[in-house]
Protein backbone atom coordinates (compact mmCIF):
# COMPACT_ATOMS: atom_id res chain seq x y z
CA UNK A 1 0.00 0.00 0.00
CA UNK A 2 1.34 2.89 -1.00
CA UNK A 3 1.77 6.15 2.08
CA UNK A 4 -0.71 8.14 0.67
CA UNK A 5 -3.16 5.33 0.46
CA UNK A 6 -2.40 4.39 4.24
CA UNK A 7 -2.92 8.07 4.97
CA UNK A 8 -6.43 8.40 2.96
CA UNK A 9 -7.61 4.86 4.42
CA UNK A 10 -6.24 5.56 8.01
CA UNK A 11 -8.50 8.79 7.57
CA UNK A 12 -11.51 7.49 6.26
CA UNK A 13 -11.38 4.97 9.22
CA UNK A 14 -11.06 7.86 11.99
CA UNK A 15 -14.18 9.57 10.54
CA UNK A 16 -15.88 6.47 10.98
CA UNK A 17 -14.87 6.15 14.30
CA UNK A 18 -15.58 9.58 15.76
CA UNK A 19 -18.61 9.16 13.84
CA UNK A 20 -19.34 5.92 15.35
CA UNK A 21 -18.42 7.57 19.02
CA UNK A 22 -20.92 10.76 18.27
CA UNK A 23 -23.40 8.20 17.82
CA UNK A 24 -22.96 6.36 20.62
CA UNK A 25 -23.04 9.44 22.70
CA UNK A 26 -25.86 10.66 21.25
CA UNK A 27 -27.96 7.39 21.35
CA UNK A 28 -27.13 6.68 24.94
CA UNK A 29 -29.74 7.45 27.27
CA UNK A 30 -29.32 10.66 28.89
CA UNK A 31 -32.25 11.75 31.28
CA UNK A 32 -30.62 11.46 34.12
CA UNK A 33 -32.29 14.01 36.63
CA UNK A 34 -28.35 14.52 38.26
CA UNK A 35 -26.47 15.57 35.46
CA UNK A 36 -29.18 18.16 34.57
CA UNK A 37 -28.61 21.38 35.18
CA UNK A 38 -29.60 22.39 38.63
CA UNK A 39 -33.46 24.55 38.60
CA UNK A 40 -34.26 23.13 35.27
CA UNK A 41 -35.76 20.29 37.19
CA UNK A 42 -38.97 21.28 39.06
CA UNK A 43 -41.12 23.96 39.53
CA UNK A 44 -44.46 25.52 40.95
CA UNK A 45 -46.98 22.61 40.88
CA UNK A 46 -50.51 22.18 42.31
CA UNK A 47 -51.73 18.48 43.64
CA UNK A 48 -54.45 16.47 44.80
CA UNK A 49 -53.69 15.01 47.92
CA UNK A 50 -54.28 11.56 49.17
CA UNK A 51 -55.41 12.71 52.73
CA UNK A 52 -57.96 15.30 50.75
CA UNK A 53 -56.88 18.97 50.30
CA UNK A 54 -54.41 20.44 47.51
CA UNK A 55 -50.93 20.71 47.91
CA UNK A 56 -49.25 24.21 46.35
CA UNK A 57 -45.66 23.93 45.59
CA UNK A 58 -45.16 27.43 46.99
CA UNK A 59 -45.89 25.85 50.67
CA UNK A 60 -42.68 24.16 50.45
CA UNK A 61 -41.17 27.34 50.26
CA UNK A 62 -38.26 27.63 52.74
CA UNK A 63 -38.27 23.31 53.73
CA UNK A 64 -36.42 21.02 51.82
CA UNK A 65 -38.47 18.38 50.33
CA UNK A 66 -37.92 14.69 48.43
CA UNK A 67 -40.24 13.94 45.59
CA UNK A 68 -40.48 10.42 43.82
CA UNK A 69 -43.11 8.52 41.03
CA UNK A 70 -44.42 5.48 42.48
CA UNK A 71 -47.83 3.51 42.02
CA UNK A 72 -48.93 1.40 44.66
CA UNK A 73 -49.53 -1.56 42.54
CA UNK A 74 -45.91 -2.25 42.74
CA UNK A 75 -44.12 -5.14 44.22
CA UNK A 76 -40.90 -4.06 44.68
CA UNK A 77 -39.25 -0.33 44.14
CA UNK A 78 -42.36 1.42 45.63
CA UNK A 79 -42.72 -0.37 49.21
CA UNK A 80 -38.72 -0.54 48.85
CA UNK A 81 -37.80 3.28 48.42
CA UNK A 82 -41.06 4.17 51.01
CA UNK A 83 -39.63 1.81 53.68
CA UNK A 84 -35.89 3.05 53.17
CA UNK A 85 -37.19 6.59 53.61
CA UNK A 86 -39.33 6.11 56.34
CA UNK A 87 -36.52 4.23 58.50
CA UNK A 88 -33.67 6.75 57.15
CA UNK A 89 -36.07 9.80 58.62
CA UNK A 90 -36.09 7.29 61.98
CA UNK A 91 -32.93 7.42 62.11
CA UNK A 92 -32.05 11.28 61.17
CA UNK A 93 -35.01 12.08 63.86
CA UNK A 94 -32.28 10.46 66.67
CA UNK A 95 -29.52 13.02 65.65
CA UNK A 96 -28.80 16.94 65.23
CA UNK A 97 -31.11 16.95 62.31
CA UNK A 98 -34.47 16.25 64.25
CA UNK A 99 -35.55 19.97 64.26
CA UNK A 100 -35.07 20.45 60.25
CA UNK A 101 -36.38 17.23 59.44
CA UNK A 102 -39.57 17.96 61.19
CA UNK A 103 -40.67 20.49 58.15
CA UNK A 104 -39.37 17.88 55.90
CA UNK A 105 -41.78 16.22 52.90
CA UNK A 106 -41.16 13.76 50.44
CA UNK A 107 -43.88 13.45 48.04
CA UNK A 108 -44.95 10.27 46.79
CA UNK A 109 -46.63 11.14 43.00
CA UNK A 110 -48.48 7.87 41.69
CA UNK A 111 -48.34 7.41 37.62
CA UNK A 112 -51.32 4.96 38.11
CA UNK A 113 -53.91 7.30 38.23
CA UNK A 114 -56.47 5.47 36.99
CA UNK A 115 -56.26 3.07 39.66
CA UNK A 116 -54.54 4.55 42.78
CA UNK A 117 -57.81 6.60 43.98
CA UNK A 118 -57.19 8.94 47.44
CA UNK A 119 -58.33 6.68 49.82
CA UNK A 120 -56.53 4.07 48.26
CA UNK A 121 -53.14 6.27 48.53
CA UNK A 122 -53.48 7.45 52.16
CA UNK A 123 -54.47 3.95 53.25
CA UNK A 124 -51.47 2.36 51.63
CA UNK A 125 -49.03 5.15 52.90
CA UNK A 126 -50.22 4.90 56.44
CA UNK A 127 -47.92 1.76 56.74
CA UNK A 128 -45.17 4.81 56.67
CA UNK A 129 -43.66 7.86 58.05
CA UNK A 130 -46.40 10.65 57.90
CA UNK A 131 -43.99 13.09 56.37
CA UNK A 132 -44.69 11.04 52.74
CA UNK A 133 -47.44 12.94 51.22
CA UNK A 134 -49.67 10.91 48.66
CA UNK A 135 -50.39 13.12 45.30
CA UNK A 136 -52.53 12.55 42.79
CA UNK A 137 -51.98 13.85 38.97
CA UNK A 138 -54.99 13.10 36.32
CA UNK A 139 -54.30 11.99 33.62
CA UNK A 140 -54.31 15.07 31.77
CA UNK A 141 -51.88 16.81 34.12
CA UNK A 142 -49.56 13.70 34.60
CA UNK A 143 -48.09 13.82 31.10
CA UNK A 144 -46.87 17.72 31.73
CA UNK A 145 -45.36 16.84 35.45
CA UNK A 146 -43.47 14.25 34.29
CA UNK A 147 -41.70 16.49 32.09
CA UNK A 148 -41.51 19.15 34.01
CA UNK A 149 -39.53 16.97 36.06
CA UNK A 150 -37.87 15.22 33.74
CA UNK A 151 -39.37 11.60 34.94
CA UNK A 152 -40.23 9.04 32.92
CA UNK A 153 -43.17 6.62 33.19
CA UNK A 154 -45.39 3.84 30.87
CA UNK A 155 -48.22 1.61 31.30
CA UNK A 156 -47.16 -1.87 30.36
CA UNK A 157 -49.81 -4.47 29.36
CA UNK A 158 -49.24 -7.64 31.51
CA UNK A 159 -51.59 -10.98 30.97
CA UNK A 160 -53.91 -9.87 33.49
CA UNK A 161 -53.70 -6.03 33.33
CA UNK A 162 -51.16 -3.69 33.27
CA UNK A 163 -47.79 -2.65 35.56
CA UNK A 164 -46.03 0.85 35.44
CA UNK A 165 -41.85 1.45 34.41
CA UNK A 166 -41.33 4.74 36.03
CA UNK A 167 -38.70 6.45 37.18
CA UNK A 168 -37.09 5.55 41.10
CA UNK A 169 -34.90 7.97 41.98
CA UNK A 170 -35.81 10.44 44.71
CA UNK A 171 -35.59 13.50 43.75
CA UNK A 172 -34.12 16.13 46.18
CA UNK A 173 -34.88 20.09 46.43
CA UNK A 174 -33.34 22.63 48.69
CA UNK A 175 -35.41 25.64 50.44
CA UNK A 176 -35.30 27.78 47.35
CA UNK A 177 -36.94 24.36 45.49
CA UNK A 178 -33.71 23.63 43.51
CA UNK A 179 -33.44 20.35 42.39
CA UNK A 180 -30.43 19.24 44.12
CA UNK A 181 -29.40 15.56 43.29
CA UNK A 182 -31.03 12.19 44.10
CA UNK A 183 -31.55 9.45 46.26
CA UNK A 184 -31.35 6.25 44.55
CA UNK A 185 -32.66 2.92 46.07
CA UNK A 186 -29.81 1.04 44.85
CA UNK A 187 -27.30 3.25 46.77
CA UNK A 188 -25.77 2.41 49.91
CA UNK A 189 -27.81 3.04 53.04
CA UNK A 190 -24.25 5.82 54.20
CA UNK A 191 -24.70 7.81 50.70
CA UNK A 192 -29.19 7.97 51.18
CA UNK A 193 -27.96 9.05 54.40
CA UNK A 194 -25.46 11.45 53.74
CA UNK A 195 -27.42 13.02 51.39
CA UNK A 196 -30.48 13.77 53.00
CA UNK A 197 -28.06 15.28 55.90
CA UNK A 198 -26.30 17.18 53.59
CA UNK A 199 -29.42 18.71 51.47
CA UNK A 200 -31.25 19.50 55.60
CA UNK A 201 -28.00 20.80 56.66
CA UNK A 202 -27.50 23.56 53.87
CA UNK B 1 -41.09 -12.11 93.32
CA UNK B 2 -37.68 -10.63 93.28
CA UNK B 3 -37.05 -8.60 90.17
CA UNK B 4 -34.23 -10.36 89.13
CA UNK B 5 -36.65 -13.75 89.65
CA UNK B 6 -38.93 -12.23 87.64
CA UNK B 7 -36.22 -10.82 84.87
CA UNK B 8 -34.55 -14.85 84.90
CA UNK B 9 -38.12 -16.42 84.68
CA UNK B 10 -39.17 -14.18 81.04
CA UNK B 11 -35.50 -14.72 80.09
CA UNK B 12 -36.57 -18.45 80.35
CA UNK B 13 -40.12 -17.92 78.76
CA UNK B 14 -38.73 -15.50 76.02
CA UNK B 15 -35.49 -18.18 74.99
CA UNK B 16 -37.83 -20.99 74.75
CA UNK B 17 -40.58 -19.08 72.82
CA UNK B 18 -37.88 -18.36 70.25
CA UNK B 19 -36.58 -21.72 70.16
CA UNK B 20 -40.20 -22.71 68.90
CA UNK B 21 -40.94 -19.96 66.75
CA UNK B 22 -37.31 -19.40 64.90
CA UNK B 23 -38.03 -22.69 62.57
CA UNK B 24 -40.27 -20.59 61.08
CA UNK B 25 -38.63 -18.18 59.88
CA UNK B 26 -35.70 -20.38 58.79
CA UNK B 27 -34.25 -20.84 55.21
CA UNK B 28 -36.54 -23.77 53.74
CA UNK B 29 -35.86 -25.81 50.48
CA UNK B 30 -37.41 -28.20 48.35
CA UNK B 31 -36.64 -30.33 46.01
CA UNK B 32 -38.26 -31.76 42.69
CA UNK B 33 -37.22 -33.95 39.88
CA UNK B 34 -33.07 -32.74 39.26
CA UNK B 35 -34.43 -28.70 40.91
CA UNK B 36 -33.79 -27.85 43.72
CA UNK B 37 -35.62 -24.64 45.03
CA UNK B 38 -34.38 -22.32 48.10
CA UNK B 39 -36.24 -20.11 50.42
CA UNK B 40 -39.63 -19.11 48.48
CA UNK B 41 -40.25 -15.92 50.17
CA UNK B 42 -41.99 -12.39 49.73
CA UNK B 43 -42.78 -9.29 51.60
CA UNK B 44 -45.72 -7.84 54.40
CA UNK B 45 -47.81 -5.47 52.41
CA UNK B 46 -48.72 -1.91 53.15
CA UNK B 47 -52.47 -1.74 53.77
CA UNK B 48 -54.20 -1.56 50.15
CA UNK B 49 -51.56 -3.32 48.71
CA UNK B 50 -52.64 -5.04 45.90
CA UNK B 51 -49.86 -7.01 44.54
CA UNK B 52 -46.44 -8.34 45.56
CA UNK B 53 -43.40 -9.99 44.60
CA UNK B 54 -42.64 -13.87 45.08
CA UNK B 55 -38.31 -14.71 45.45
CA UNK B 56 -36.78 -18.06 45.46
CA UNK B 57 -33.56 -20.20 43.95
CA UNK B 58 -33.82 -22.53 41.60
CA UNK B 59 -30.73 -24.74 40.58
CA UNK B 60 -30.98 -27.47 37.89
CA UNK B 61 -28.56 -30.00 39.09
CA UNK B 62 -29.73 -32.05 35.74
CA UNK B 63 -28.27 -32.33 32.32
CA UNK B 64 -30.99 -30.90 30.48
CA UNK B 65 -32.92 -27.37 30.38
CA UNK B 66 -35.95 -26.96 32.45
CA UNK B 67 -38.51 -24.15 32.67
CA UNK B 68 -40.61 -22.34 35.54
CA UNK B 69 -43.38 -22.17 33.04
CA UNK B 70 -46.14 -20.59 35.50
CA UNK B 71 -46.86 -20.21 39.82
CA UNK B 72 -49.84 -20.00 41.49
CA UNK B 73 -50.02 -18.17 45.61
CA UNK B 74 -52.91 -19.07 47.46
CA UNK B 75 -53.20 -15.43 48.62
CA UNK B 76 -53.90 -13.98 44.92
CA UNK B 77 -55.85 -13.71 42.29
CA UNK B 78 -53.34 -14.26 39.78
CA UNK B 79 -49.72 -14.67 39.39
CA UNK B 80 -46.74 -14.17 36.43
CA UNK B 81 -43.25 -14.28 36.21
CA UNK B 82 -41.97 -10.83 35.58
CA UNK B 83 -38.32 -9.33 35.36
CA UNK B 84 -37.14 -6.31 36.76
CA UNK B 85 -34.40 -4.01 35.90
CA UNK B 86 -33.17 -0.47 36.03
CA UNK B 87 -32.16 1.39 32.96
CA UNK B 88 -30.53 4.30 34.50
CA UNK B 89 -32.85 5.66 36.85
CA UNK B 90 -35.97 3.98 35.59
CA UNK B 91 -37.63 0.73 36.69
CA UNK B 92 -38.83 -1.40 34.21
CA UNK B 93 -40.98 -4.83 34.64
CA UNK B 94 -42.39 -7.01 31.75
CA UNK B 95 -44.02 -10.41 31.57
CA UNK B 96 -41.80 -13.44 30.87
CA UNK B 97 -45.06 -14.99 29.18
CA UNK B 98 -42.97 -18.26 28.33
CA UNK B 99 -41.59 -18.06 31.65
CA UNK B 100 -37.72 -18.57 32.89
CA UNK B 101 -35.54 -21.39 31.82
CA UNK B 102 -33.47 -22.62 33.97
CA UNK B 103 -30.06 -24.43 32.12
CA UNK B 104 -28.54 -27.60 33.02
CA UNK B 105 -25.92 -26.45 36.33
CA UNK B 106 -27.43 -23.09 36.46
CA UNK B 107 -28.82 -21.28 39.72
CA UNK B 108 -31.38 -18.84 38.67
CA UNK B 109 -32.61 -16.58 41.76
CA UNK B 110 -35.95 -14.56 41.91
CA UNK B 111 -35.18 -11.58 43.73
CA UNK B 112 -35.77 -8.11 44.45
CA UNK B 113 -34.63 -6.22 41.59
CA UNK B 114 -34.66 -8.54 39.11
CA UNK B 115 -36.38 -11.79 38.64
CA UNK B 116 -39.50 -12.16 40.60
CA UNK B 117 -43.14 -13.63 40.46
CA UNK B 118 -45.62 -11.10 40.71
CA UNK B 119 -48.71 -11.81 43.02
CA UNK B 120 -51.72 -10.16 41.67
CA UNK B 121 -54.76 -9.21 43.03
CA UNK B 122 -54.20 -9.80 47.01
CA UNK B 123 -56.87 -11.41 48.80
CA UNK B 124 -55.61 -9.94 52.15
CA UNK B 125 -52.33 -8.28 52.81
CA UNK B 126 -49.36 -9.79 53.90
CA UNK B 127 -48.46 -10.43 57.28
CA UNK B 128 -44.73 -10.59 58.48
CA UNK B 129 -43.79 -14.25 59.83
CA UNK B 130 -46.75 -16.02 57.98
CA UNK B 131 -46.48 -18.40 55.26
CA UNK B 132 -48.83 -19.08 52.41
CA UNK B 133 -48.72 -21.63 50.16
CA UNK B 134 -48.04 -21.19 46.81
CA UNK B 135 -47.33 -23.99 43.48
CA UNK B 136 -44.40 -23.73 41.12
CA UNK B 137 -44.69 -25.47 37.92
CA UNK B 138 -42.03 -26.44 35.33
CA UNK B 139 -41.84 -27.67 31.74
CA UNK B 140 -40.23 -30.84 32.75
CA UNK B 141 -40.02 -31.26 36.70
CA UNK B 142 -43.95 -31.06 36.89
CA UNK B 143 -45.60 -29.16 39.72
CA UNK B 144 -44.79 -28.43 43.50
CA UNK B 145 -46.34 -27.42 46.26
CA UNK B 146 -44.22 -24.68 48.28
CA UNK B 147 -44.67 -22.76 51.57
CA UNK B 148 -43.50 -18.12 50.87
CA UNK B 149 -42.14 -16.88 53.98
CA UNK B 150 -43.82 -13.45 54.78
CA UNK B 151 -40.85 -11.89 55.38
CA UNK B 152 -40.73 -7.57 56.87
CA UNK B 153 -41.80 -5.15 54.24
CA UNK B 154 -38.13 -3.65 53.33
CA UNK B 155 -36.71 -7.34 53.54
CA UNK B 156 -34.10 -7.26 50.41
CA UNK B 157 -33.71 -11.08 50.48
CA UNK B 158 -30.53 -13.10 52.46
CA UNK B 159 -31.96 -12.29 55.52
CA UNK B 160 -33.50 -15.81 56.55
CA UNK B 161 -29.30 -16.89 56.65
CA UNK B 162 -29.13 -15.34 59.83
CA UNK B 163 -32.60 -15.19 61.43
CA UNK B 164 -31.39 -18.78 63.47
CA UNK B 165 -29.04 -16.71 65.63
CA UNK B 166 -30.21 -13.05 65.62
CA UNK B 167 -32.99 -12.07 67.74
CA UNK B 168 -36.00 -11.61 67.05
CA UNK B 169 -37.32 -8.25 65.08
CA UNK B 170 -39.52 -6.40 67.39
CA UNK B 171 -40.95 -3.62 64.42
Amino acid sequence: MSPLKFIRYGSWAAVAGLGLLIAFVLLTPQPKPDQAAGGRIGGAFQLAQAKGGVLDSATLKGRPYGLFFGFTQCPDICPGTLTEMTALMDELDKGPLAAKLKDFRILFITVDPERDTADLLANYLSAFDARILGLIPTMETLPGLAKQFAAFYQKVPTSSGYTMNHTSAVYLFNGEGVFSGTIDIQESKASQKAKLERLLGR
Amino acid sequence: MSFTRRAAIIAATSTVLLAVFAPVTKAHSYKIGNLEIGHPWTRATPPSARVAGGFLKITNKGSTPDRLVSATFIGSTSTEVHEMAHEGSVMKMRELPKGLDIKPGETVELKPGGFHLMFIGLKDGLKEKDRLKGELVFEKAGRIEVDFAVESMGARGGEHDHHDHAPAKTN
